[in-house]
């Protein structure tokens, strides 16, 4: 350890620098092959998530009911800390984009941080130009509430009620404000799925939505709901990334307790 | 090309960017910071983008007839900060005293309102309907218990099994979470960085 320390001090190369390199370096070559091997058309089987299929299902009740499916983008935006799990929420959207294309029953999305407002826009906008249907577009679907987390709590509730909203589907980043339109969303019986990283707003989540998308769960949304090969063959390296931390661990405490 | 050059924009800056996370160059930190401002310029248009949307949105409400009176008094506020804070700055007396004596004060009421809520959420949650419902319950009890000077008073050894339950079993599912976030994070980060995703262009 005090070698490689050593060379890390000569190279100028700090530890967590050091450290990202060598989870890079490991990951990088795991995701493409990973990514090539589900290309070659190995079939894969991901463990069922119930929430998932839930989206899917909400869809279809949406469509038949005629109702309008709200989808929250979190209260984060690009460019942020933050940007990931935002992202996981595009590719919710992405989906339902993509099958309110199909159907003519768009999703009224909702955003917090107007750096969405362009990028979910493009969302619906490409998904019905794919579907040949581009006069089908419309961007008010998209509404930017406001960039505080408590103004925006009070916005999406007011849109519950305004816009007589039955499904409602939250990915992205939250924080305790979740619970103002989670439990409101419940009160209401709404049906609702959230899938969030904040181990504080997943215990809210857990006490006011039928299903949840707990953490890491929703970067698997492009691999579980649009059977992306790339994203599923990210999933694969994830879970053997993961094996190999849980190794190191485990050899890490063994050797400390020795 | 439409496709092409939004790609190899995305890659290019996003590779000098993590290769300053790496290196200490004088260039790549130059590049990094440029890239940087420019982020936060596109973020400045966004909000105007964004207040555009707002005002559309309550334009046509009022076009409509739907909550004029809601709409009507958001679009004067709207004007009258604008207007007070490009003519006197950020720091303008009246802009102050609207952040500091109406919005923070709401902010403040909305957020209290969260402890109803929570009892609400809690209600529900700890119905003991499942053994998981049931577990729940009866770790949050002790929790509650242990967190207040009753529970000392009931049973001497509660706040110490209140602290272990915080520090081991929750401890432990909020660092599994918070790994398995991480590693998403980077699978995410590496696929836009590869080009695999790309919320940015066309497909």
């Amino acid at each position: 350890m005090e070698v490689i320390l050593d060379i890390l001090g000569k190279s100028r190369i700090s530890e967590d620098q050091a450290l990202m390199l060598v989870f890079l370096l490991l990951f990088l070559p795991l995701m493409n092959f990973f990514v090539l091997w589900v290309r070659s058309g190995r079939k894969v089987s991901l463990r069922p998530i119930q929430a998932f299929s839930s989206i899917r299902h909400l869809f279809g009740r949406a469509v038949e009911s005629g109702k309008p499916l709200h989808l929250s983008l979190g209260i984060r935006g690009v460019g942020g800390g933050e940007t990931a799990t935002t992202l996981a929420g595009i590719v919710v959207l992405d989906y339902l984009a993509e099958k309110a294309a199909i159907y003519d029953a768009p999703p009224f999305i909702t955003v917090a941080d107007p750096t969405l407002l362009p990028i979910a826009q493009d969302s619906l906008r490409r998904a019905y130009a794919r579907q040949a249907y581009p006069e089908g577009y419309d961007p008010t679907r998209v509404r930017f509430i406001a960039p505080e987390p408590t103004a925006y709590a009070a916005g999406v509730i007011g849109a519950f009620e305004r816009e007589g909203i039955e499904f409602n589907v939250m990915v992205g980043a939250f924080g305790d404000e979740y619970l103002l339109m989670g439990e409101t969303g419940a009160k209401k019986g709404i049906s609702q799925i959230v899938g969030t990283n904040d181990p504080g707003a997943l215990s809210f989540a857990i006490a006011s939505a039928e299903h949840v998308l707990i953490g890491e769960e929703i970067f698997a949304s492009g691999a579980y709901l649009s059977s992306l090969h790339e994203h599923i063959g990210s999933l694969l390296a994830q879970d053997w990334m993961r094996l190999l931390i849980i190794a190191f661990i485990i050899i890490g405490v063994i050797l400390k307790s020795v | 090309m439409r496709r092409i050059l939004p790609t190899a924009v995305a890659i290019s800056v996003g590779f000098i960017v993590l290769l300053d996370f790496f290196i200490e160059n004088p260039y790549t930190r130059a590049f990094r910071s440029v890239f940087t401002e420019w982020a936060m310029v596109v973020a400045a248009f966004a909000l105007v983008l964004g207040a555009i949307n707002v005002l559309t949105f309550h334009l046509v409400r009022i076009g409509e007839g739907r909550d004029v009176v809601y709409s009507l008094v958001l679009i004067s506020v709207m004007f009258l900060i604008t207007t007070f804070g490009i003519l006197g700055g950020p720091r303008n007396f009246l802009v102050s005293w609207i952040f500091n004596y109406v919005q923070f004060p709401i902010q403040s009421t909305i957020f209290s309102l969260l402890a109803f809520f929570v009892a609400s959420a809690a209600y529900r949650a700890f119905r003991a309907r499942t053994w998981e419902s049931a577990l729940l319950l009866a770790v949050g009890t002790i929790v509650l218990l242990g967190q207040a000077p009753v529970g000392a008073f009931l049973r001497e050894h509660l706040p110490a099994i209140k602290s272990w339950l915080l520090e081991v079993p929750g401890m432990a599912g909020a660092r599994g979470i918070i790994l398995g976030v991480a590693l998403g994070t980077v699978a995410t980060g590496i696929r836009i960085l590869l080009g695999i995703d790309r919320p940015y262009g066309e497909e």
